[in-house]
C-alpha cells in the first residue's frame, strides 16, 4: 500500500481497496490502493496502459474488479451496476445522444428519475449557466462545436449533483489553447459544485494545473500520490521523476552515507570518478547503486574557461546543441562518461552566445536533487 | 443510498449472472426459430426419403428403395446432370458478368457513381422473381418482342428461342446477376485502391494487376456470388417449367412434381437430398479450383 | 493515361448495357400492363387504365392482394422483432455460439427455396398441422430474417458502445437504456429492414406455394394466370407488385443509409 501524503482529514468520499483485474494474460490492476477525500479534484496520471482507465472504470461500475472493493461514501458498491451508484462520468468523446437536444441530454438523469418538469427545466437552465452555454437548450448535439459538446457533457453528468464525478481525459479531443481554458473552468465549476473530481489523463501538464492531488499509475500499481509541488520536488521513484517534468537522471552507486551535513549522502557518479552530494533522511547502504534525479532548472551551465569556485555539485562535459525556447534555453550537454543531461538557462547574452563543442561545467545545489534508490 | 458490504465476487457473480439472462432472453426467439422451422424441418423431410407412399397415406419406414431409385434410374441421373450443369452455366455467366460492372463501380470509372448504380441493381433485385419469368416467357415467344422486333427488318419469326435449356440459363442469368453482383461489390468495395495502383507503378499491366491483384482479393466475394447463383438455378424448377419445354426439365420439376400430383414425397425427399448432396460438392469442387488458381484471398 | 480514358468508355457502356438487360424484361411488362390490346407484346396499340381496373373486378385476384398484405406485414413485424433481439443479444455480448446462430440464420438462403419448401411442408404434415397463413408466415420468416439481421447488425456496427454506457452512468436501467436511447438511435435501420422484409415476402412465390393451404398471395396469382396462358391482367398485376417493392426498397433505403449496400451475401 502506497503512503499517502497530504490527504486533508475527512471521510474519504472514495475510497478503492486492493483492486485487481486481469483482461486475459495482462494486468490491468495489481492490487490498487486509494482514498479521495470529499471535495478534492484528484488526477490519475500516468502512460497509455498504465491502468488508470480501468480503474476509473471500475470506479464508475462499468466494469467489475476480480478482486478488491470500492466504497463510496462509505458504502461498499462493489458489484452494484452503474446505472444505481451516486457517481457520474464524463466520457472521453463525450457519447452526447444525438437524437436528443442539449436540454434533454443535460436533464436525462432527472427524467429518468422521474422528477417533474418544471424542475427538471430548472435545473437545466441551472447547469447550462454554470457551463456558460445559456440559451442551448434546444440546440441539437451535432450542431455543436468540441468544447461546447465537452461542457454539455459535463452539465449533464452534473445535474444530479453526483457525489463524484469521474472525468475520462475528456479534454483529449481539443486543441491546446481550448484545452488550457477548460483546465480553468473546470477547476472553477467543481468548486462550485462542490463535487468531488476524479480525473484520468496522461497529460501531465494537466494534471499539474488542475489538482489538489495526483496519483500516478504505472503498470496496473499507483506509483505516488501527493500534491503537485510534491510529486514534482519529491518523486518517490524514478517514473515519477520522468514522468513529470523534464529532468535528469544521473546513474550512481552510493558512496559515503551521513555526510558531515546531516541528511546528505554523497553519490560516486560518472563512473565513481567524481562525487556529488545529495539530500536524503532515511538510510541506505554503501554500495547501493542509485539514481540522483535533478530538474534541468536547477542546473547552471558555464564554459570551462569562465570557470567560477565549485558551488557543490559539478560535472564536466561538452554542449553538444542549445535550443531556444523564447522564455528559456535548453541546453543538451554529453558529460565525460558519454552520458546526456539538459540544463535550462535563462536568455542572457552569455547563454545565447555560447557555441557546441565547448567545454563546459554544470553546477548545481547539493540541498537540491532527489535520490531513488531501485 | 445504504447498501452493506457484502462479499464482492457474489455481488459481481449476481451481476454477470443477470447480464447472461438478458443475453439469453435475446438471442432465444432467434434460436428456437432456427431450430424448430429450419433444422426440424430437415431432419424429417430425411426420414421421409426412408418411408414409403401409397394413394391414401403417407408413412416412415426403413426403405432404401427411394434412395437406390434416386441414384440409379437413369432418367433421375439426367436430370440431375442437367441440372448441375445449367446450374454452373448460371453461376459462370452470371459472375463473369457481374465482375466488371462491380469493378467499374468500386475501383473502375464509375466509381463516383457507386450508389446508383448499385440502387440500380437492388432494385432489379427485388423484382419479383415470377414476373420476371412470366416476362422472358413473353420476350422469347413467337409474337414476343425480340421476334416482333426482327420482323421489322425482314428475320424470324424464329421458334428455338424459347422451351429449351438456353431460355432456362438467358432467364436464370437475368434473374441471378443481381446476386452476384452485391458480394462481388462488397468485396470489391474493402480492396484499397492504392494497392492497384502499386501493381500499376511496379510496372504490371492490366492483366497481370487483374489476375494477381485484384482478383485473389475479390475471391471471397467471386465464391459467394457463384455459389449464390448456383445453388439457386441449380434447384430451381418454376422457370425450367415455363421456358423449358420439355427439353428444358430439370431435376426440381421432377421433385416438386412429386410433393404434387405424384404424391411420392419419400421419392421426393431422396431426390432432393441428392441434389442438395451434389450441389454441395460442386461448391466444395469451385472452392478447390479457386484455390489452386491460386485465387485465394487475404488470410482469414 | 489516354489507354485509361479509352477503356473508360467500353466499361460504362458496358455497365448500361447490364442494367438494360436486367430491367429490359421488366419494362416491357409495366409498358405492356397499359396496352389496350391485351396481347402483351408488340404492337402497342393504344394507352389504357382498363387493366388495373378489372384487377379489382376479380374477387380472386383482390382476396389475394389482401393475403399478400397481411401476410407480409405479420412476417415483417415478426421478422423485426426476432431479428432486432438477436442483433441485440450479439451487440452486447458477443460469443462464439451467439454468432453461430446469426450465421445460421442465414444458412436458408444457401438451400434452392423448392427443398425449404418441401421440408417445411413435410413437418407441417407429420405433424397434422393444418396449412394456413401461419404456416405460410412461417417459410417467409426463414428468408426474411437474414435481411433484418444484415440490416440491424450493420448499424450496431457503428453504434458507440459509449452512448449506452453514459445513459446507464446517469441511472437508466437496462430496459429504460434500451427504450430511451438505443432503439431510437437504431430506429430507422430497424424500420428499413423491416421494409426489406416486407419487399421479400410481397414476392415470395416457391416456398409459399407449398405451405399454403387454399390462400392465394399475389405471386401465386400471377403464376396462376401464367399457366393458363397470357392473360391481360397479368401484367397489370405484375406492374402493382413491381411498384409496390420498388417503392419497399426505395424507402428502406433512405432509411438506412448506405447501410444497404454493405450488405454482404456471403456463405
Amino acid at each position: 500500500m502506497v503512503e499517502d501524503q497530504g490527504l486533508t482529514a475527512g471521510f474519504p468520499a472514495v475510497s478503492v481497496r486492493g483492486l485487481r483485474r486481469s483482461f486475459g494474460a495482462i494486468q490491468a490492476l495489481r492490487g490498487v490502493d486509494l482514498d479521495v477525500a470529499a471535495g478534492e479534484f484528484v488526477s490519475i496520471l500516468g502512460p497509455s496502459g498504465c491502468g488508470k482507465t480501468t480503474l476509473l472504470r471500475i470506479i464508475g461500475g462499468f466494469e467489475f474488479a476480480d478482486e478488491g472493493r470500492v466504497l463510496v461514501d462509505g458504502n461498499d458498491l462493489s458489484g452494484v451496476p452503474a446505472h444505481k451508484r451516486p457517481v457520474n462520468t464524463v466520457f472521453q468523446r463525450y457519447a452526447l445522444f444525438p437524437h436528443k437536444t442539449v436540454g434533454e441530454n443535460i436533464g436525462f438523469a432527472l427524467w429518468v428519475a422521474r422528477h417533474k418538469k418544471a424542475d427538471i427545466k430548472a435545473r437545466v437552465s441551472e447547469m447550462l449557466r454554470l457551463v456558460r452555454l445559456e440559451g442551448y437548450e434546444d440546440r441539437a448535439p451535432s450542431k455543436l462545436s468540441g468544447g461546447q459538446a465537452q461542457r454539455v457533457a459535463l452539465a449533464r453528468a452534473l445535474v444530479s449533483h453526483p457525489k463524484v464525478l469521474l472525468l475520462d481525459e475528456p479534454l483529449a479531443a481539443l486543441d491546446l489553447k481550448l484545452r488550457q481554458a477548460m483546465h480553468f473552468e473546470l477547476r472553477r465549476i467543481q468548486a462550485a459544485v462542490g463535487s468531488t473530481f476524479i480525473y484520468v489523463t496522461h497529460d501531465q501538464e494537466e494534471a499539474l494545473t488542475m489538482s489538489d492531488r495526483i496519483v500516478l499509475m504505472n503498470g496496473g500499481q499507483i506509483e505516488q500520490i501527493g500534491s503537485p509541488i510534491q510529486v514534482y520536488s519529491n518523486p518517490a521513484t524514478r517514473f515519477v521523476s520522468e514522468f513529470i517534468g523534464e529532468v535528469n537522471l544521473l546513474a550512481g552507486e552510493v558512496a559515503v552515507v551521513g555526510d558531515e551535513r546531516d541528511g546528505s549522502v554523497s553519490i560516486g557518479v560518472q563512473s565513481g570518478n567524481t562525487k556529488i552530494v545529495v539530500p536524503h533522511g532515511s538510510t541506505v547502504d554503501v554500495g547501493t547503486p542509485a539514481w540522483t534525479s535533478v530538474r534541468p532548472e536547477q542546473m547552471s551551465i558555464a564554459p570551462l574557461s569562465t570557470l567560477l569556485p565549485a558551488a557543490t555539485n559539478r560535472l564536466e562535459g561538452v554542449l553538444e546543441s542549445s535550443v531556444f525556447l523564447g522564455a528559456f534555453i535548453r541546453h543538451l550537454v554529453r558529460l565525460r562518461d558519454g552520458q546526456m543531461v539538459v540544463v535550462q538557462s535563462g536568455v542572457q547574452g552569455q547563454f545565447l552566445t555560447m557555441q557546441p563543442s565547448t567545454e563546459v561545467a554544470i553546477d548545481w545545489s547539493d540541498s537540491v536533487g532527489v535520490l531513488l534508490c531501485e | 443510498m445504504r447498501v452493506k458490504a457484502t462479499d464482492t465476487l457474489s455481488s459481481v457473480a449476481r451481476h454477470e449472472k443477470t447480464e447472461k439472462r438478458w443475453y439469453v432472453a435475446r438471442l432465444t426467439p432467434l434460436a428456437a426459430f432456427l431450430t424448430i422451422f429450419f433444422v426440424a424441418p430437415f431432419v424429417i423431410l430425411f426420414m421421409y426419403s426412408f418411408g414409403s407412399s401409397t394413394i391414401f397415406e403417407l408413412k416412415f419406414g426403413s426403405n432404401f428403395e427411394n434412395w437406390s431409385s434416386a441414384l440409379t434410374d437413369s432418367f433421375f441421373r439426367t436430370l440431375l446432370f442437367r441440372s448441375i450443369v445449367n446450374g454452373v452455366m448460371v453461376g459462370v455467366i452470371s459472375v463473369l458478368l457481374a465482375f466488371p460492372f462491380a469493378y467499374a463501380i468500386t475501383l473502375g470509372p464509375l466509381r463516383k457513381h457507386s450508389e446508383f448504380f448499385l440502387f440500380a441493381v437492388l432494385i432489379s433485385l427485388f423484382s419479383a422473381y415470377v414476373v420476371r419469368i412470366y416476362a422472358w416467357r413473353t420476350l422469347l415467344g413467337q409474337s414476343g418482342i425480340i421476334n416482333e422486333g426482327l420482323g421489322v427488318v425482314g428475320l424470324g419469326p424464329y421458334d428455338w428461342l424459347l422451351f429449351n435449356r438456353e431460355a432456362v440459363v438467358v432467364t436464370l442469368v437475368n434473374v441471378l446477376v443481381p446476386m452476384a453482383v452485391l458480394p462481388i461489390y462488397s468485396s470489391l468495395a474493402q480492396v484499397d485502391p492504392a494497392l492497384i495502383e502499386a501493381a500499376r507503378d511496379s510496372g504490371a499491366g492490366t492483366w497481370r494487376t487483374l489476375y494477381s491483384v485484384t482478383l485473389p482479393l475479390a475471391s471471397r466475394g467471386l465464391n459467394a456470388g457463384f455459389a449464390l447463383c448456383f445453388l439457386i438455378a441449380a434447384g430451381d424448377y418454376v422457370t425450367p417449367q415455363f421456358v423449358g419445354g420439355i427439353d428444358g426439365q430439370m431435376l426440381g420439376n421432377v421433385i416438386a412434381e412429386q410433393f404434387g400430383v405424384a404424391f411420392n414425397w419419400p421419392l421426393g425427399s431422396a431426390l432432393a437430398f441428392m441434389l442438395v448432396g451434389a450441389m454441395g460438392v460442386v461448391v466444395a469442387l469451385w472452392l478447390f479450383l479457386m484455390r489452386l488458381l491460386k485465387f485465394t484471398g487475404p488470410l482469414r | 493515361m489516354s489507354r485509361r480514358r479509352t477503356n473508360g468508355v467500353g466499361t460504362k457502356i458496358y455497365c448500361f448495357a447490364l442494367l438494360a438487360f436486367l430491367f429490359a424484361p421488366t419494362i416491357a411488362i409495366v409498358v405492356f400492363a397499359f396496352d389496350s390490346s391485351g396481347r402483351g407484346t408488340l404492337p402497342f396499340e393504344s394507352f389504357t387504365l382498363k387493366w388495373f381496373r378489372q384487377i379489382f373486378d376479380d374477387q380472386v385476384t383482390v382476396k389475394a392482394f389482401q393475403t399478400s398484405a397481411i401476410v407480409g406485414l405479420t412476417t415483417a413485424i415478426l421478422a423485426v422483432v426476432i431479428g432486432t433481439l438477436g442483433a441485440y443479444a450479439m451487440y452486447r455480448r458477443r460469443t462464439r455460439t451467439g454468432q453461430a446462430i446469426v450465421a445460421a440464420a442465414a444458412l436458408p438462403l444457401a438451400f434452392p427455396y423448392l427443398v425449404l419448401g418441401i421440408s417445411l411442408l413435410s413437418m407441417f404434415h407429420a405433424l397434422g398441422i393444418k396449412l394456413s397463413l401461419m404456416t405460410v408466415i412461417v417459410g417467409h420468416l426463414l428468408i426474411t430474417l437474414p435481411a433484418v439481421l444484415v440490416t440491424v447488425n450493420a448499424r450496431f456496427a457503428t453504434f458507440d458502445p459509449a452512448i449506452e454506457e453514459a445513459a446507464k452512468d446517469l441511472g437508466a436501467s437496462p430496459w429504460r437504456t434500451f427504450s430511451a436511447v438505443t432503439f431510437p438511435l437504431i430506429r430507422p435501420s430497424v424500420i428499413g429492414g423491416g421494409l426489406l422484409a416486407l419487399a421479400l415476402s410481397l414476392e415470395e412465390f416457391i416456398v409459399t406455394l407449398f405451405t399454403t393451404g387454399s390462400d392465394s398471395t399475389v405471386p401465386i396469382v400471377i403464376w396462376g394466370q401464367m399457366r393458363r396462358g397470357v392473360s391481360p391482367t397479368v401484367n397489370a398485376i405484375s406492374t402493382v407488385l413491381l411498384a409496390t417493392t420498388v417503392l419497399l426498397v426505395l424507402l428502406a433505403r433512405q432509411l438506412t443509409g448506405a447501410s444497404l449496400s454493405s450488405k454482404r451475401l456471403d456463405e
